[in-house]
């Protein structure tokens, strides 16, 4: 089983705490004059996104959770699972609502996203930084009004609520940026 | 600054009739303690390998058991793998004996001098005593000479340790370092005495109360600053914490060090009852200058030498 010497310990590296994959934020080394030395990392439980100090002694090993992103390609959702596709090895992968999480309301076909896997199965999907979307039900456009000023909420093809310039109407393609979920632009078809 | 701090302690020494004396950074002998790595020498032939010092100590001990008069040595010392925000491999250290001299007055003179820094800097921090005992139960509420080996390794892991098995000295450590410095006040100068005896390094254990050892460490808020003791001076019982430390190294997967003869020698010979402290200077020089880094203080650390 690999495992990481607490002195190999940096910030990005995922490790097996309890049972649970954990990513570490930020690692210390604490020692007194005489006595034992220490790391002290703030780790990340990547289930459940707490955040906890740990403390380690220094000169022993961890447990490496078997954790890493790969982008993969999303195909349909049966409203159970959402499914996932390796675009160059074509392996399909089945994600569950708790790893899809947040993303459910980005999630478009054949969009790119970045999955971590844990132990082979997704644990978090991250969206597209930038996704283009359809809007599917908002108020009329108001003609001319293209300065801004105004918004108004609008509704997405994948149900997402966002708000948009009061000029955008029903049926225009935009630009959402997803980590904060503001509107970039309209993108011509 | 550091120039400066360098000039102020030796005129504070100079005052008081201590002697600079300087000592070898290379030695046949290396450090036994299992929690403070030596770093050899590498072009040294096999035959006769050599360390740097971890602190100057044994060599100044064996300069009181040849003549006890008062002395302090200003030089960089060396540890092995200690690097992180208070930590650089090599740093420089304060370190002076005072023979005849019990704990008190020593601790007194330590604060006079940090009084005399801090002073320069326009900063006059209040000063804090406490009793070690009494410190680590009313912050961690559990009595680090009395409790059992599994409640203090209960309250250590409930505080966020994570070790495989409880060990009692690492548990004290972890709770001293993770909890009772962050509770010292800010800004305060903190004096802790009377360590356990099991923590006694190379102290005396007091001959009043054998759980107890004349050990002392001074803080500035949560930094760690100076160590001091009321010296060991008994050749078998130095001899016998060697071999003790050398087995736990062994128990460690650490290889054993040359154990410093001349330095047994010379105490079999007499070392005078004395009191001695080794001050962090680049600690110093951080809370002088309010960093919150020894990069800050040191041109450079580790990765850049």
């Amino acid at each position: 089983m690999a495992s990481y010497n607490t002195n190999e310990f940096k910030s990005g590296l995922r490790i097996m705490l309890d049972g649970d994959p954990y990513l570490i934020v930020e690692n210390e080394f604490v020692k007194p004059g005489k006595g034992q030395a220490f790391n002290r990392a703030r780790v990340r439980n990547l289930k459940n996104g707490r955040v906890t100090d740990k403390t380690f002694k220094s000169g022993e090993s961890v447990e490496a959770a078997d954790v890493f992103e790969i982008e993969l390609q999303y195909l349909y959702s049966d409203n159970e699972f959402w499914y996932f596709m390796d675009p160059t090895s074509f392996d399909q992968h089945q994600a569950d609502e708790s790893a899809v999480g947040e993303t459910i309301k980005w999630l478009k076909e054949q969009d790119v996203c970045v999955v971590t896997l844990y132990n082979g199965s997704p644990l978090i999907v991250e969206p597209p930084k930038f996704v283009e979307l359809k809007i599917t039900e908002t108020d009329p456009g108001v003609k001319g009004d293209t300065s801004g000023g105004g918004s108004k909420p609008a509704i997405l093809e994948t149900g997402a609520v966002v708000k948009v310039p009061l000029f955008v109407p029903e049926g225009d393609l935009v630009r959402i940026d997803t980590r904060t979920g503001e509107y970039v632009g309209r993108v011509k078809e | 600054m550091r120039a400066s701090l360098y000039r102020s302690i030796r005129e504070f020494f100079e005052h008081r009739g201590v002697l600079e004396v300087e000592t070898p950074m290379m030695s046949s002998a290396g450090n036994t303690d299992p929690h403070i790595d030596s770093l050899g020498v590498a072009n040294q032939q096999a035959e006769d390998p050599r360390w740097l010092r971890t602190s100057p100590e044994f060599p100044m001990k064996r300069l009181l058991a040849h003549e006890p008069e008062p002395i302090y040595e200003l030089g960089r010392v060396f540890r092995a793998g200690e690097s992180g925000r208070q930590h650089n491999p090599e740093f420089t250290m304060l370190e002076w004996y005072r023979p005849g001299w019990v704990m008190q007055p020593l601790i007194d003179e330590v604060l006079c001098l940090l009084r005399c820094c801090f002073t320069q800097v326009d900063q006059c921090p209040d000063i804090q005593q406490h009793d070690y005992v009494r410190l680590f139960n009313g912050v961690v509420g559990v009595c680090p000479i009395q409790s059992s080996d599994q409640d203090l390794a209960s309250v250590a892991s409930q505080h966020g340790l994570m070790i495989s098995e409880s060990d009692r000295a690492t548990c004290i450590d972890y709770l001293m370092a993770m909890q009772v410095q962050p509770a010292l006040t800010d800004g305060a100068l903190h004096v802790i005495s009377r360590y356990p005896a099991d923590q006694a390094a190379l102290a005396r254990i007091d001959p009043d109360d054998h759980s107890r050892s004349l050990r002392f460490e001074v803080f500035f808020g949560s930094i760690e600053l100076a160590n001091g003791y009321d010296e060991l001076c008994d050749a078998d019982q130095l001899a016998t914490r060697f071999k003790q430390e050398n087995q736990v190294r062994v128990a460690m997967n650490k290889s054993p060090m040359p154990v410093d003869h001349r330095l047994l020698a010379a105490l079999e010979h007499g070392l005078p009852a004395c009191s001695g402290v080794a001050m962090g200077i680049d600690r110093l020089l951080m809370c002088l200058q309010g960093a919150e880094m020894i990069a800050q203080v040191i041109n450079f650390t580790e990765e850049f030498a």
